[in-house]
């Protein structure tokens, strides 16, 4: 299956072409026109409380064994490249879908056909991240903030993640996936221990990871609408005119809420839109910005303004742009309470009124204060167009932009306090020839929409100082991380993955992570079991220590792997990593293990990762 | 066009040679002399100059008619002399009727190929069909209880009824109209494809060649709409559809080749009457499904082959994750669902999958020393090499390559035991089960008896194919198979949140119909004529019934007003899908293998309330509603003149959606665009255009299937009669028939301009009607 491949939007990539063209960026004067067009004061700016989540969901299965991959290890004994990489060698070993033409070493060839999914040393020498403290073993059971002198690099097509790693903002957690309990692989092979349901299937993964309950099938309730239903966010956010929750990628059950929620909950969901660009330098951006046509031929005739904000709510079409009569009979219907006679039709009036009444907002207050360089110019480079279009940069556009509306979308006006946001990107279902044809491409794609939100948050100022860089914090999920080995073309279904975690109150330029398996390691346990604590194989991250059996070598050399194909016993569950953010987010202490049902039985020792600050 | 007034007469000297031909017509009354038979140059001068406005003398002057007879005969039946149906009888009418007496062929009556403005019968089929009938008005009477039941009917189980659709239903012999169902289930049953989509790409393919141009998967959307909108074979295409959203392959993919797509469409219309089995197999060897769940060329040579196919036939085609009782619901062990399965499963069935590649012609028709190998087999490495492999990405070197299912290259097939799915089923019935017993949950290692030329002791293709066969039937045969596919089905025909008791009778038929297990002719009796589905909309459940698929609420427009394309080409091509300005599904053309929407999805609020399920709610978001909303106001309500419009509205009055697409020859461009225009027949609700309560209930019979009520309609009708009210653009006008004798040039003008105000008036009438029609909760709603 080739998951969420990046959508097409034919119709929408004609109107961004013709606006990205323009010439030189408008004056800042030019801005500030527009800005004081819009009246009072500045609102650009988000809220002194002002605080918002981005989850990032990798449709597909993001392969770990792709994402922080191996590049050099201070520990090894002896001398030398030989010695320094042997731990990329097993890596380039086990990717070479074990071919005697790949005896090791640089694989000659990346190409589907061959099925060798390993990179170069020279290929991943500029995405290398530092390696921290060598030969030394952290507390067993703690959130290990060291590699030990073990050096990874991320994919080589993340550069710009690794220069945000660089500024300390960005942070991977390692071995990260739904865990209901703690499971040992002596547990796992034993066919022991509590774990997740339907590991290994992607739908049940992706709801496992979105809605914290990873023992439940078809969860109805996720994480970001028990974060937005609990009463502290709610009474934060009272009055807004928006929900809490806002997804550019449609339906999804992280922002699922359960039955009579606080209405405020309720997922709103936008589309990618566009958001208008000046179009040259010298144009005067007119008193009152416009709103350019929508695709929808009836809400309003496109204007000719150079300047308009094309929002991405849709708005519904009178029908007859004079007619209210039509339209206040179809809205009547609408606006009635439940009509006794179908369930379906009550949700759908639902629906449809929440979509009439968001977009009026959204789109009165794009008018207000339209998104406009700050927000539109770092975006601009990297979304594209036509085949190259890059549509997780159009998403995170629209977020960018709904957090700069924030400002206006509290309480009779005022800043809102606090936006959960949902954006997704598929393409990770590498199990054949997308591993080499399209997943480069897309992960490219990725790092640079990550980079153009990052620099746009930069951009929006945050009342009483700052940015708003400060106030938000992006985070990734993916249903499950890859097996290490090669099914001949591509890699099949796992569990563990790594994630990222980005934003101002991040702790980052750090791989977070618990440690596999060493809380307890009797020595009476099988050689596979025991803590393989010998330089050049010390554990913890990306790739556990020893083999389980001897079965899974090839010739003298040992694979490493954590489950039967290199796939990772995940050791951190995905709602440590988002409990740690929901606290900073002001979800209180007492309501995390409500948030976050089982949590709390999968870490017995507390799930507090500390990487925010 | 009523503006055509004052253009010059038609030549009628020139037509004088062919009285001599001109047809008696008993009954239309073109005979305005009152003589023993219409005379073709007396009857068409007169009906000339009478469209003019001559009155009196100036009507008769040279005829020898009596005046008086003449206004009389024209006057009593101005109605049926409107013969293109416009409203009014005027200079466009008497011009077809003087080609029509004079014996022109009908070919010949619209010589530049229009007929007036507003005309509700613009073609010369239609036209002619009204003289034949005897120039009789249309009469579109109210729709009865028994129509109302019909069209809920056709709604479940085509992609959309007509008035006729519901006359042909209701014309079925039967006691009553459940049995009239079983009757146009079984006449569905029989109805032959009237194309392969297969055929349609190739028929398409010789037009393109010969102007030099290609196209792309879009071609495999314009076949399917093709047959969704068109063809009668509606159950078929209805099944075909609901099996494409169960066994998924996307143009959204590396699987996205016309022909490719296409051929698989026609697995599934060709075999969705078959057995479920048979689907099964094939679908598992057809090349899309290789490509797509990337089971093509998997590797068995590998101690751990891909299981991206492997785990979805399980998960998605088949069993599905848990163990499932009857009635569809999940069986359940300390309160646990039981899983139906395990990665060792998965694991088993991903080596099952291997050694299939493309059936290529090459390699048979030429049997290079390579291509074969000791054994007559396809050579076992040929097809994999790497250097080979722009024969993948090229393939297939013939296109009717894509026809074929998936050949076993034996020597890439795993010779590893194979762990299939374990389960106890007390009474299986069907030989496939018994063979399944006897294979049991685990398939032994094979014994590699043959030798390659190149690869050395390997398995036979016997082996393999027999392997593959085993592991379907071991699939066919669980028990899951029927309340999986049954519940899956009932969701997309009847309901969402469908009773236990209907999924377990759907089970029952699913299980043993006659001694066969599978049967899929007998499981879609079963959903169709269930109690459950046949009960009253008026008195089920607020459970029942669904959101309808925005993919059927299209064709329900559609077809509901016989919308069809002359050149048979439906260019639905792109953007539908589009979340912001299409309507959020296309044909074959899925974001995943999960489908547009997950079957289990419940959305919040009024359906996760009561615990019910809304699967079309899942693509169903605040920006899609508005958007799939705007896309279907438009079709209806938006009209222009140009040749581009996409809605249902030009300034004549027949629907015309799609017309400037054509992407094949700019030749005759204006009859390729006329050619390749949806035209819907818009002349009843033109019939009731000044009766409110006519058109809703006009449009509550072919787009909500009699589910709008009395208040809800009475609500409509004010809404309409309000917007609408145009005292002064209502009546019908009068051309001026006091002196001066004919009328001035000004008063032909007024007149003209008032005959437009009306149309306009009728037309907004008419597409008012129809946009609130497309925007109540009843359209969008089947119940």
């Amino acid at each position: 299956m080739n998951f969420k491949n990046f959508k097409q939007r034919r119709d929408f990539l004609k109107a961004s072409a013709s606006v990205a063209v323009g010439g030189a960026l408008p004056t800042l004067g030019a801005l500030a026109n527009v800005a004081h067009a819009a009246g009072g004061v500045d609102p650009a700016q988000v809220g002194t409380d002002y605080k918002a989540i981005v989850c990032l969901f990798f449709y597909g299965g993001q392969d770990h064994s792709n994402l922080l991959i191996p590049y050099q290890d201070g520990n090894a004994a002896g001398t030398g490249p030989a010695a320094t990489t042997v731990e990329f060698d097993r890596y380039a070993l086990a990717r070479s879908n074990f071919s005697t033409a790949n005896p090791g070493g640089d694989p000659p060839t990346q190409q589907a056909s061959t099925g060798n999914l390993a990179y170069t040393r020279t290929q991943l020498a500029a995405t290398a991240l530092p390696a921290t403290t060598t030969n030394s073993v952290a507390t067993p059971g703690g959130w290990t903030t060291n590699t030990y002198g073990r050096q990874f690099a991320l994919h080589p097509n993340y550069a710009e993640l690794k220069a945000i790693y660089d500024t300390g903002k960005l942070a991977v957690i390692a071995n990260v996936g739904p865990l209901v309990a703690p499971l040992t692989r002596d547990q796992w092979y034993r066919g022991t221990g509590a774990r997740p349901l339907n590991l290994y299937s992607h739908d049940d993964q992706q709801k496992g990871w979105m809605s914290g309950t990873a023992n439940a099938a078809n969860p109805t309730v996720g994480i970001g609408g028990r974060i937005a239903n609990n009463p502290t966010i709610v009474a934060l956010n009272a009055g807004a005119q928006v929900s809490t929750q806002i997804s550019v990628d449609g339906t999804n059950t992280f922002m699922l809420t359960d039955v009579n929620p606080s209405p405020g909950a309720i997922a709103y969901q936008v589309g990618t839109g566009g958001i208008g660009r000046l179009q040259t330098s010298t144009t005067t951006p007119p008193a009152t910005p416009t709103v350019c046509n929508t695709s929808s031929s009836f809400m309003t005739a496109n204007p000719t303004s150079p300047y308009c904000v094309v929002g991405g709510p849709i708005g519904l079409s009178g029908g007859f742009n004079s007619n209210s009569t039509l339209k206040n009979a179809f809205l009547s219907r609408v606006n009635a309470t439940s009509e006794g006679s179908s369930i379906y039709s009550d949700q759908w009036r639902v629906t449809m009124r929440q979509s009439i009444d968001t977009q009026a907002v959204i789109a009165a207050s794009f008018l207000n204060s339209p998104p406009t360089e700050d927000i539109v110019g770092p975006f601009v480079p990297v979304i594209g167009s036509g085949s190259s279009y890059n549509y997780l940069a159009a998403e995170l556009q629209m977020v960018a932009s709904m957090i700069r509306a924030s400002s206006q979308l509290g309480a009779g006006g005022a800043p809102m306090k606090r936006q959960i946001f949902f954006v997704g990107v598929g393409g990770f279902d590498t199990h054949g020839a997308e591993f080499w044809t399209s997943n480069p491409t897309s992960n490219a794609r990725i790092s640079k929409a990550i980079n153009a939100f990052w620099t746009a948050m930069g951009n929006v100022a945050a009342i009483g100082g700052g940015t708003a860089r400060d106030k938000v914090t992006l985070f990734t999920m993916s249903e499950f991380g890859r097996t290490l080995d090669s099914n001949g073309a591509g890699s099949d279904h796992g569990w563990g993955t790594h994630q990222i975690v980005l934003g101002g109150a991040v702790n980052g330029g750090k791989i977070y992570g618990q440690n596999h398996n060493v809380t307890s390691v009797p020595a009476t346990l099988p050689t596979y079991m025991k803590l393989d604590n010998t330089a050049g194989a010390v554990p913890r991250i990306g790739l556990p220590p020893s083999p389980y059996s001897g079965n899974d070598r090839i010739g003298a050399i040992p694979l490493n792997h954590a489950l039967s194909r290199g796939e990772l016993l995940a050791t951190t569950s995905g709602d440590a990593v988002i409990a740690t953010i929901a606290k900073w987010f002001g979800v209180p202490q007492a309501d995390l293990t409500s948030v976050f049902p089982t949590v709390a039985a999968a870490h017995p020792g507390g799930f507090d990762m500390g990487f925010m600050a | 066009m009523t503006n055509r007034l004052l253009s010059p007469l038609i030549p009628i000297a020139a037509v004088c040679a062919l009285f001599a031909a001109a047809p008696t017509h008993a009954v239309c009354p073109f005979n305005v002399t009152g003589g023993a038979t219409a005379d073709s140059l007396r009857d068409g001068v007169l009906l000339v100059r009478y469209a003019r406005g001559h009155r009196g003398a100036a009507l008769v002057a040279g005829t020898g008619a009596n005046a008086a007879t003449v206004e009389t005969n024209i006057s009593n039946n101005i109605d049926q002399l409107d013969l293109n149906g416009n409203g009014v009888f005027d200079l466009d009418d008497a011009g077809i009727i003087s080609r029509n007496v004079f014996g022109f062929t009908s070919a010949n009556w619209l010589p530049d190929g229009k007929a007036g403005a507003y005309g509700t019968r613009n073609t010369v089929t239609n036209l002619k069909a009204y003289v034949d009938a005897g120039c009789t008005p249309l009469v579109v009477s109210a729709p009865t209880a028994p129509q109302f039941e019909a069209s809920r009917f056709l709604i479940q189980s085509s992609f959309g009824p007509s008035r006729s659709d519901i006359a042909a239903f209701l014309a079925l012999p039967g006691a009553d109209n459940t049995a009239r169902a079983a009757q146009w289930i079984d006449a569905q049953m029989t109805t032959a494809r009237t194309q392969t989509h297969f055929q349609y790409l190739q028929t398409r393919k010789a037009e393109y060649d010969a102007v030099a141009k290609t196209f792309g998967s879009e071609l495999s959307r314009e076949a399917f709409w093709g047959q969704a909108l068109a063809s009668p074979d509606q159950l078929r295409q209805r099944l075909a559809f609901a099996l494409s959203e169960i066994l998924v392959v996307s143009a959204n993919s590396n699987a996205s080749d016309p022909y490719e797509l296409a051929a698989y469409l026609d697995v599934l219309a060709d075999n969705g009457f078959t057995n479920y089995r048979d689907i099964l197999y094939k679908v598992a060897l057809s090349p899309a499904m290789g490509r797509y769940l990337s089971h093509l060329k998997n590797d068995g040579g590998s101690s751990n082959p891909n299981e991206n196919f492997a785990r979805e036939i399980l998960q998605l085609f088949s069993v599905g994750l848990f163990m499932l009782g009857p009635d569809g619901e999940k069986l359940t062990s300390g309160g646990q669902p039981i899983p139906a399965y395990d990665e060792n499963t998965v694991k088993g069935f991903a080596r099952v999958f291997t050694g299939l590649s493309y059936d290529d012609p090459y390699c048979t028709t030429i049997p290079l020393a390579s291509c074969l190998d000791g054994y007559a087999d396809r050579h076992p490495s040929w097809y994999w090499s790497p250097d080979r492999n722009d024969l993948g990405a090229n393939f297939p070197p013939d296109i009717t390559g894509w026809r074929r299912p998936l050949v076993m290259f034996p020597g890439r097939h795993s010779a590893l035991s194979k762990q299939l799915l374990s389960y106890a089923d007390p009474s299986p019935v069907g030989t496939t089960c018994i063979n399944a017993a006897a294979t049991g949950p685990l398939l032994p290692a094979i014994v590699t008896t043959g030798s390659g030329v190149t690869t050395g002791t390997r398995v036979n293709a016997t082996q393999a194919n027999l392997t593959i066969n085993q592991a379907i039937d071991n699939i066919f045969c669980h028990p899951n198979v029927g309340p999986f596919i049954g519940k899956s089905l009932i969701r997309f025909f009847v309901t969402s949140t469908p009773s236990p008791a209907y999924v377990s009778r759907v089970t029952a038929a699913f299980n043993n119909t006659g001694g066969v297990r599978g049967d899929m002719q007998a499981v879609m009796r079963a959903i169709l004529l269930d109690p459950e589905a046949r009960q009253s909309s008026a008195s089920a459940p607020m459970s029942f019934g669904k959101l309808k698929e925005p993919m059927l609420r299209l064709s329900a427009i559609f077809r509901a007003f016989n919308t069809r394309a002359s050149s048979g080409r439906y260019q639905l091509h792109y953007g539908l899908d589009d979340v912001e300005s299409g309507i959020s599904q296309a044909p074959l053309s899925s974001p995943t293998v999960f489908n547009y929407f997950h079957p289990e999805f419940s959305p919040p609020g009024p359906i996760s309330a009561m615990s019910a399920i809304g699967p079309e709610f899942e693509i169903t978001t605040t920006t899609a509603i508005a958007a799939t909303q705007n896309y279907f106001g438009n079709l209806v309500a938006s009209y222009d003149t140009g040749p581009s419009n996409s809605n249902l509205f030009t300034a004549n009055l027949i629907g015309r959606y799609n017309c400037s697409t054509s992407t094949l020859t700019s030749a005759d461009p204006t009859a390729a665009v006329r050619g390749n225009c949806l035209l819907g027949d818009m002349s009843e609700l033109y019939a009731l255009y000044d009766n409110a309560g006519g058109l809703f209930d006009y449009l509550n019979l072919v787009l909500m299937g009699g589910s709008l009520n009395g208040t809800n309609k009475a609500n409509l009708v004010t809404a309409l009669d309000t917007a609408f009210a145009g005292a002064s653009q209502k009546t019908r006008p009068v051309l001026q028939s006091t002196p001066p004798n004919p009328p001035t040039t000004t008063q032909i003008n007024t007149y003209n301009t008032a005959v437009n105000n009306w149309q306009a008036y009728k037309r907004d009438r008419v597409r008012g009607a129809l946009w609130l029609a497309v925007h109540l909760p009843e359209f969008q709603i089947q119940r």
